[in-house]
């Protein structure tokens, strides 16, 4: 068979869209929870009341209002200027932000990819999603600081983009997710939805004002919580030299053996209460083990969310 | 705390396994690129100190059990008397290796380096103690290829108790065969049987052990009591001779207190400086393989046998008192009692149940038939497990009559004034053919130069009024050779003479007589002062009959000599009776003539038993003993006498010469010939022996001599000119100091005399009298005087022998005294001492303290430990060990197998705990992914669409 020419080739960053994870996707849609504001009609309810078929509220007319919405009926009734305010279908915003830290590239024995490709994986793979649903994708790589900012747009090209970035990206030192999520928070202008992927490896309490902060700028969160299944395990017996990913502590020698126990509460507590404050803050938490296929995640994860 | 196998402590490098597991699990851990470091961290922050503390305890645990394990497979043991307490060093060796062991888990370095310092300083100052404690026991079991062991083994009577079927004795001698059949080569053995008195079986130490196994097979119990020191003295004795160059005792005993002086620490300092005194200088040590006697026992004995009466006649019964004891710890109930006086058999009695440490005395009544030297004998069936001391037996000497010589100093009066006229009647109160006991005879005062003085037993001088000087002598060498004498003190004598009478043994008269005293209204005796026991008969009732009686004058008296008594006073003080022992015999004066004259005392009724009892007294010196104590060797002693060995020769060629025992130089052959078979003429007498002055001061000899003596002492001549009679120049003596005497009389012919006296530092002229003389050499040899055969309780022949020595007369049985009764054949010469007796019986008298079982306790130990190196062993094994030179002890390593079996639960407990504080087995699942919340129905859905797909 002869060579594919190069133009003709699928560019190396489309390989994180494997196939079979289109393949699991094409018969899937997003639905939006919260109403979304957008420019476009779409399938998500918008915030925004605009021309639409659905009523919503009544408001006082004031200056400046559209005569059109005036409520002509109830002023009629009852000599009142009533403002008839409708609700807006509009297309979704969603920006995924990546961890790309220094611990994000734990890779493991048990798993085919690392948390960082897995990451990418699911970043092109909903990008892929969105575009495809009409909705806007943006992107935003991150590790102690904003690395990749891009805005969410619905061009079909922008799943390409997207991939293209994620390809680039390399993993990077270190994280304090924490504080970096706060300018991620910042930086995404309206609210829309917000699909953070990360092993989340850092100080619950910043994590989870940094996680309300996302609330407060009023997006949607979903929480991608990748975890490899040696750190949810801890299955070692023998002596390891533990080497610090994000190159903030130095090495540890320890017997894995103590610690095993502690440690694996310390994580369960830690999953806990980041899925509390999910659920708290109505955000969705989908805890993701790196041996769980890409799709089968996302097949999973959608599928809860259609109930 | 020594190793019986130190070589496996290199073992203790095991310690280090844990260690190295641990170091190798540590250095094998491969670097891990990990992400959720922060969790680890705070973990490990969390527990650090808690997770070090484990396994720091776990580690020292393992090497803890590890080492234990090491040390108790090396077998410690601690030698005894150590001077480094185990307590103290195996602590410290554990705490170094746990130390060490530990360090290796610590992850502060500087935490570890100063543990590591610490462990090091903890164990070598362990191996220093160790190694000095074995330098020391080196030192002591040091080895020498050629050794000397004496075999001392304990024949005692209580090495005879049955235990499981054997006595101690049996067992002894087991393990004695089995160490000498073990023992290392060129080891020489010599066996002493140790009893009352010891007994070597070898002469030199024997190195060919079929001749040691003989010996030892050979060996019976002794009975009686174990003297140690002789036996151990004889062992050493026997070491000196011996030529190896290490000497060890080794003693099979029960440890029985009785015979080994432990209250007499000199004893031992004596043998331990015997010890020191040894050729090569060896040091002894002193093995005990002790054989405990049981601690619960039953055992009935019979301790004693004792007559009612001291001197025994065939004229009356005389009781036998016979004493059991439960000497042992439970109640027994004995069988009969057997008893045999002489011939005769007595009547069987039982005896009841007796608990422990009760007495029953058994009361015979017997009227013994035969004259002479009998044997009662006491067999009791004990139903005990001490057979050895359920028989008894004594010997009595039956008196046919009491030979009393009766002085008269006042023949010529009629009987009212004769005192020796009423003690005669007194003695013999009967008249006619009746037979009596105590047979009298009066002599007068002039008839008494005489009189040989060979049978009689007690001598009366009824107010004699004095004596001639040979007479004197004469009787004061009566006593001094176990005669009696009572000397009357009537208005007749002659104080003077009494004053200045002495013999060989000081002045006769125990006080100094004075003028007689005359009271008013008369005296009258003071039972309250009869302290002797001569008068405890009248102490009582008999006493105040004594003192009814007037009694109107008596002898004034002062100056008690040394060693008399005043037996009886007068109502006013003054003394009545006194009396002494004078050499062998014994001398009792009374200050009032027993007669009329002086009152009414001999016309009292207890006047009779009063002469009875003191004549009886008087005659005990005579008595020869014939139950003689366990000593070295079965011994009789005699009346000895003094004397000089003398040697007759005729001058002539082919001339005889005869030998004797002269009493002292003073002869007057005349013409005749000295003795049989000596010409009359030209032959010489050789006097031999010693002389013992009686005072200290200036002596001069002075000879009577018709030809010639030459007299020597410690080979000084005395006299200048020996040829005819002369006197000496003063020669100083010392009270009690022997001197060398050797006499030399010449006869060429005519008269022949010969008479040596001296004047004496008092002013005293006298011929030397016999007492004074010995006729053994001052060098002390003894005389051999005759020689017979004998046999020992145990049927075995033995021989006899008479001698005279610094000691006595002796008849003494050959080999050691083995307790109970010996037939004693009396050699020819010195029967008449024994009234003609061809044979007697004799016998050694059993200890009772044999069978009350007392063993040592820890004050004995000390002080022998003080003096001697005293090593006690608990089996021939470690006896061996002991002359091995390993060394032996208490071996201690079932206490660590024990402790480390405590360690391995302890450790498995630990492990234990430490895993479950650090959940190490528990599953904790950590929910992630939550499965079950996706609906089946999409699942499937999504399933179809793929498989569609595909």
């Amino acid at each position: 068979m002869a060579e594919t020419p190069d133009h003709l080739k699928m560019p190396e960053c489309m390989r994180l869209l494997a196939p079979n994870v289109i393949g699991s996707l094409r018969r899937l849609e997003w639905l939006s929870r919260l109403r979304k504001q957008g420019t476009l009609t779409g399938r998500h309810t918008s915030p925004d009341k605009g021309v639409s078929v659905e009523f919503a509220e009544h408001r006082e007319y004031t200056l400046g209002d559209d005569l059109r919405n005036l409520d002509w009926r109830v002023m009629a009734k009852s000599d009142r200027n009533v403002i008839k305010q409708y609700i807006e279908e509009t297309n979704l915003r969603v920006t995924t932000a990546l961890d790309v830290s220094g611990s994000m590239t734990f890779r493991g024995d048990e798993a085919e990819l690392s948390k960082f490709e897995y990451g990418q994986y699911l970043a092109a793979a909903l990008s892929y999603l969105f575009i495809k649903q009409g909705d806007a994708a943006g992107l935003v790589t991150f590790d102690d600081h904003l690395r990749v900012s891009m805005r969410a747009e619905n061009r079909p090209s922008q799943v390409r983009r997207i991939c293209e970035k994620l390809y680039e990206t390399e993993p990077g030192e270190e994280t304090g997710v924490g504080a970096v999520l706060h300018e991620v928070a910042e930086r995404i202008p309206r609210r829309g939805l917000v699909i953070l992927i990360s092993d989340l490896f850092d100080e619950p309490d910043d994590l989870i004002e940094a996680l309300h902060h996302f609330d407060y700028r009023q997006h949607e969160l979903v929480v991608f919580h990748i975890l490899a299944e040696e750190e949810l395990k801890f299955p070692f017996r023998n002596f390891q030299r533990f080497r610090d990913l994000e190159g903030v502590e130095e090495m540890l020698r320890i017997d894995p053996q103590a610690v095993r126990a502690a440690y694996l509460e310390k994580l369960r507590d830690f999953i806990g209460s980041v899925e509390q404050v999910c659920g708290k803050l109505r955000a969705d938490y989908v805890p993701v083990s790196t041996k769980t296929p890409v799709s089968d995640a996302l097949v999973r994860y959608l599928g809860r969310r259609r109930k | 705390m020594l190793f019986r196998n130190p070589w496996l402590l290199a073992g203790l490098a095991g310690v280090l396994i844990p260690v190295i597991l641990h170091m190798i699990r540590r250095q094998a851990a491969k670097p891990y690129d990990w992400g959720a470091m922060r969790f680890l961290f705070d973990t490990v922050a969390a527990r650090r100190r808690r997770m070090e503390w484990e396994d720091f305890l776990l580690m020292i645990a393992r090497c803890l059990l590890i080492a234990l394990v090491v040390l108790a497979v090396a077998r410690p043991f601690v030698p005894p008397d150590t001077n480094v307490a185990w307590l103290f060093v195996l602590p410290l060796a554990l705490l170094g290796i746990a130390t060490l062991g530990g360090s290796f888990v610590l992850s502060s370095k500087q935490a570890r380096w100063v543990m590591r310092l610490l462990a090091v300083v903890l164990l070598s100052s362990a191996g220093v103690l160790i190694w000095k404690e074995r330098e020391l026991n080196l030192k002591r079991f040091q080895t020498s290829a050629r050794r000397d062991v004496a075999l001392v083994i304990d024949g005692s009577t209580s090495m005879q108790i049955r235990e499981n079927g054997k006595t101690a004795f049996e067992r002894a001698i087991k393990e004695a065969k089995d160490f000498v059949n073990d023992a290392p080569k060129g080891t020489a053995f010599s066996v002493v049987l140790g009893g009352p008195a010891p007994e070597l079986k070898t002469g030199t130490p024997l190195t060919h052990r079929a001749d040691v196994l003989e010996v030892l097979d050979s060996l019976e119990p002794v009975g009686g009591p174990f003297r140690a020191h002789d036996a151990l003295g004889v062992a050493t004795l026997s070491l000196a001779e011996g030529r190896g160059s290490s000497k060890d005792l080794v003693v099979f005993t029960d440890m029985q207190r009785l015979g080994w002086q432990l209250e007499s620490p000199t004893s031992w300092a004596n043998l331990g400086n015997a010890w020191k005194g040894l050729p090569d200088g060896a040091q002894p040590r002193l093995l005990m393989r002790s054989f405990t006697p049981p601690e619960k026992i039953r055992n009935v004995s019979v301790t004693g046998i004792e007559l009612s009466r001291s001197i025994i006649g065939t004229d009356r019964e005389v009781v036998i008192k016979v004493t059991v004891e439960n000497t042992g710890t439970e109640v027994v109930t004995p069988g009969l009692m057997q008893v045999t006086a002489g011939e005769t058999e007595l009547e069987s009695k039982g005896l009841g149940q007796m608990g422990p440490g009760e007495t029953t005395v058994i009361d015979y009544r017997h009227q013994f038939a035969e004259v002479g030297p009998q044997v009662i004998r006491v067999q009791l069936e004990g139903n005990d497990e001490l057979a050895a001391d359920d028989a008894s037996e004594t010997a009595v000497w039956v008196k046919k009559s009491l030979p009393v010589l009766i002085v008269e100093g006042n023949a010529g009066a009629s009987f009212f004034n004769r005192a020796g006229g009423y003690t005669a009647l007194a003695l013999a109160p009967v008249s006619g053919d009746e037979e009596t006991f105590v047979d009298p005879r009066v002599i007068d005062a002039a008839a008494l130069t005489r009189e040989e003085l060979t049978n009689e037993a007690v001598i009366i001088l009824a107010d004699v009024a004095r004596l001639p000087s040979s007479v004197a002598v004469k009787l004061s060498d009566f006593v001094i050779n176990g005669g009696g004498l009572w000397i009357i003190a009537g208005p007749k004598i002659d104080p003077g003479f009494y004053g200045e009478w002495r013999g060989g043994d000081g002045p006769v008269v125990p006080l100094r007589l004075g003028d007689m005293v005359y009271p008013d209204d008369g005296v009258r005796l003071a039972p309250g002062s009869f302290d002797h026991p001569v008068l405890s008969l009248f102490k009582n009732k008999a006493g105040d009959d004594l003192a009814q009686a007037s009694i109107d004058g008596y002898r004034g008296s002062s100056d008690l000599a040394e060693g008399a008594s005043a037996a009886a006073r007068y109502g006013d003080g003054e003394i009545f009776l006194a009396l002494r022992d004078y050499g062998n015999g014994r001398v009792l004066v009374t200050t009032t003539a027993l007669d009329a004259r002086m009152g009414g005392l001999p016309a009292r009724p207890v006047f009779v038993p009063l002469v009875h009892e003191l004549s009886n007294w008087l005659a005990g010196g005579q008595m020869v003993e014939l139950n003689v104590r366990a000593s070295w060797q079965p011994t009789l002693s005699l009346p000895a006498g003094g004397g000089l060995s003398a040697r007759y020769r005729s001058l002539a060629q082919r001339g005889k010469s005869m030998r004797r025992i002269d009493p002292n130089i003073n002869y007057n052959w005349s013409l005749k010939a000295p003795a049989e078979g000596i010409r009359r003429d030209r032959f010489e007498v050789t006097w031999e022996g010693s002389l013992m002055p009686p005072i200290t001061g200036k002596y001069r000899f002075v000879s009577v001599v018709d030809d010639s003596l030459q007299v020597t002492l410690d080979g000084e001549d005395l006299f200048k000119n020996p040829d005819g009679s002369g006197r000496s120049e003063t020669v100083k003596l010392t009270a009690g100091q022997l001197v060398g005497f050797k006499a030399r009389y010449e006869e060429e012919g005519g008269e022949a005399f010969v008479r040596l006296k001296w004047e004496r530092p008092d002013g005293v002229t006298e011929t030397v009298p016999s007492s004074v003389f010995s006729p053994i050499g001052s060098n002390g040899d003894d005389l051999l005087l005759g020689e017979a055969e004998a046999r020992d309780p145990i049927g075995r022949d033995r021989g006899v022998s008479a001698l005279l020595g610094r000691r006595g007369k002796l008849l003494e049985v050959e080999g050691s005294a083995i307790p109970g009764e010996y037939q004693v054949g009396v050699p020819e010469s010195i029967r008449g001492l024994l009234f003609d007796q061809s044979e007697v019986p004799v016998v050694v008298e059993r200890e009772g303290g044999e069978s009350r079982i007392e063993s040592w306790n820890e004050t004995d130990r000390e002080l022998v430990r003080g003096e001697i190196d005293l090593i006690e062993v608990s089996s021939v094994n470690d006896v061996l060990a002991a002359l091995r030179g390993g060394g032996f002890g208490r071996e201690i390593w079932k206490i660590l197998a024990i402790a480390a079996l405590v360690l391995f639960f302890l450790e498995g407990l630990l492990a234990r705990w430490v895993s479950k504080s650090r959940k190490a087995g528990e599953e904790i699942k950590v929910d992630f992914e939550k499965r079950d919340e996706v609906p089946e129905s999409f699942l499937k859905t999504m399933g179809q669409a793929k498989g569609g797909r595909q």
